[in-house]
């Protein structure tokens, strides 16, 4: 079972005159767990952000689920299936737990899935269920992540992708999010992560790409990462 | 059953005491021309609080600041005068034409202006103003710099006041039910998030026209029957800054986003700059910048944030 969901061909990007990206090529098949990897300002987020609409590129092509959505706005990609867990979480900070994973179930497609998907979220973050009318702003670091991840699944996704999700949380958090991630992808969903935390993420994904400098330097399976010479010592500090 | 309920609004205690005195007020506004002479005095309380309200409408709901807000004010008035004056038709109809015609222009105006963001928005919407007033201060067709006069047959205090007393009932119930609702809710994810809103789906673009549109029709309603009463217009008096200036200080006195804020920001300002008006010309402009720093620096969310946040606190000692 290889059947593409998202395919990502030769993306270029710009930022008013200067290029962000140059020819970025990605798959994502179904069901599968992939990992971008790369360095600050390598252009993971201006990667997600063409994907998801936010910014429209230069050139090149995104399909989902075989349909183009390169020209798709961001309101609308999320109402196809698939919704992403922005960086730094971006929260709805003084309104509740609960009030949040509403909202992350806007749109019509959402809606008529809404009990069960809201009942599945509790079930994966009990903390979240004991906390729903709380202020999203008061949860911890791990918590609003957690909060974050709920209310992208509220859109009833058929793919999530992550915004370094470990960013700013304690490794021992980072691992309990990661082990959610993995759950995730054992119940089907497909997921596009994009990280820095290189080792924890290697060892959850099925597969792998590096982007250097706006570039995709290399791609293969964890395994195939942990055996490249230069990448050892450039990424992963073995 | 729409997901889309947020939880807040429980007919609680301090709620219903808040319903009951709003219910007082508003007997005494509709009995008012029967002993109180001076119902001009009412009319502009009443046409400032829906200059405030219909800022608030968007500044409030969607974080915003309109620095042309006076355009649909001066667009409604002027399409409603013009009415009158060429075409001699019934006040009424003039009246929801200058909202109609100003709501339009909302429209317009929102859907380049919306792609900008903070001081961008402020700025741009800053200039339309501007270049309304050269617009109308040099088109001979609208009266140019000279303005144009309603004949005296319209003058109808009375009416007019009772006309003033229906629109800022709907403008304020029309604030209520927009933060009730799941377009009010979309409008408070915009303002906290605008990036993350869009990507979890909601339209923002869409959202922020549809809150300037109302908007708009609420302050070109207030324009048309503010002429309606003075009987004039001019560029000057219909493009004035010190117009929006004075809507965003009601609001942001009142709470700023609440829905009774500006009611009583409105009330209150307008009071005291007729009051000082009346004896230090020119005073209530310094009052107003005075105002503005001191609500952001000490009450950013106004008299009723702040009453609501002093009451809780009581009730949580006790």
């Amino acid at each position: 079972m290889t059947e593409p969901l998202l395919e990502v061909s030769r993306l270029a990007v710009n930022y008013g005159a200067v290029p962000v990206l140059w020819d970025i090529s990605l798959t994502v098949n179904r069901g599968e767990l992939v990992v971008l990897l790369g360095s600050n300002g390598a252009g993971k987020t201006t990667s997600l952000r063409s994907v998801q609409g936010v910014l429209k590129p230069k050139s090149g092509k995104v399909a989902f689920n075989s349909k183009d959505i390169t020209a798709l706005a961001a309101n609308k990609v999320t109402a196809i299936g698939l919704s992403l867990v922005p960086e730094g979480r971006g929260l709805f900070a003084t309104m509740t737990v609960e009030e949040n994973l509403q909202l992350g179930a806007f749109s019509k497609r959402a809606r008529k899935r809404f009990g069960e998907n809201l009942s599945s979220v509790y079930e994966l973050f009990p903390i979240l269920k004991e906390r729903k009318g709380q202020r999203a702003g008061s949860l911890s670091g791990g918590e609003q992540q957690m909060l974050a991840i709920g209310r992208g699944l509220m859109s009833d996704p058929e793919m999530l992708m992550l915004d370094e999700p470990s960013l700013g949380l304690a490794p021992i958090v980072v691992s309990k999010v990661f082990k959610v991630l993995e759950g995730l992808k054992d119940r089907g969903l497909t997921i596009l992560l994009v990280e820095q935390n290189v080792e924890v993420s290697l060892a959850i994904a099925d597969r792998g790409y590096l982007l250097e400098n706006g570039k995709i330097a290399f791609e293969g399976t964890p395994d195939q990462f942990r055996a490249n010479e230069s990448l050892r010592e450039a990424y992963l500090g073995l | 059953m729409s997901p889309l309920k947020l939880t807040g609004f429980t007919l609680t205690r301090r709620r219903s005491a808040e319903m009951a005195v709003i219910l007082v007020l508003l007997a005494l506004l509709l009995v008012a021309p029967t002993f109180f002479a001076r119902i001009s005095v009412l009319f502009f309380i009443l046409n400032w609080i829906v200059l405030a309200e219909s800022f608030n409408m968007f500044a409030g709901l969607t974080g915003y600041v309109n620095f042309g807000h006076v355009v649909f004010y001066g667009v409604g008035g002027y399409v409603s005068a013009l009415l009158m004056v060429n075409a001699h038709a019934s006040p009424y109809v003039a009246v929801i034409a200058g909202g109609l015609a100003s709501s339009l222009l909302a429209l317009g105006i929102s859907l380049p202006t919306t792609r900008l963001r903070g001081a961008y928005f402020a700025i741009a919407t800053l200039s339309i103003n501007e270049a309304f007033f050269v617009t109308f201060d040099s088109w001979d067709a609208v009266g140019s710099a000279p303005g144009l006069s309603l004949p005296i047959s319209y003058y109808q205090p009375v009416v007019e006041y009772y006309v003033m007393v229906v629109v800022a009932i709907a403008c304020v119930l029309s604030m209520y039910a927009i933060s009730k609702s799941k377009f009010g809710i979309a409008l408070q994810a915009i303002r906290q998030q605008e990036v993350t809103a869009n990507s979890i789906g909601i339209n923002a673009a869409y959202y922020k026209s549809l809150a300037l549109v109302f908007s708009g029709f609420f302050a070109g309603l207030a324009g048309a029957l503010a002429i309606w009463q003075i009987t004039f217009i001019d560029p000057p008096s219909a493009f004035n800054v010190t117009i929006t200036v004075t809507s965003i200080s009601m609001a942001m006195l009142g709470g700023l986003g609440t829905v009774i804020g500006p009611v009583i920001g409105g009330a209150l300002l307008y009071e005291l700059t007729d009051l000082l008006g009346l004896s230090y010309p020119f005073i209530h402009l310094i009052i107003l910048g005075v105002i503005i720093v001191g609500v952001v620096l000490v009450i950013p969310d106004g008299i009723l944030g702040a009453s609501r946040r002093v009451l809780t606190k009581v009730r949580g000692r006790r």
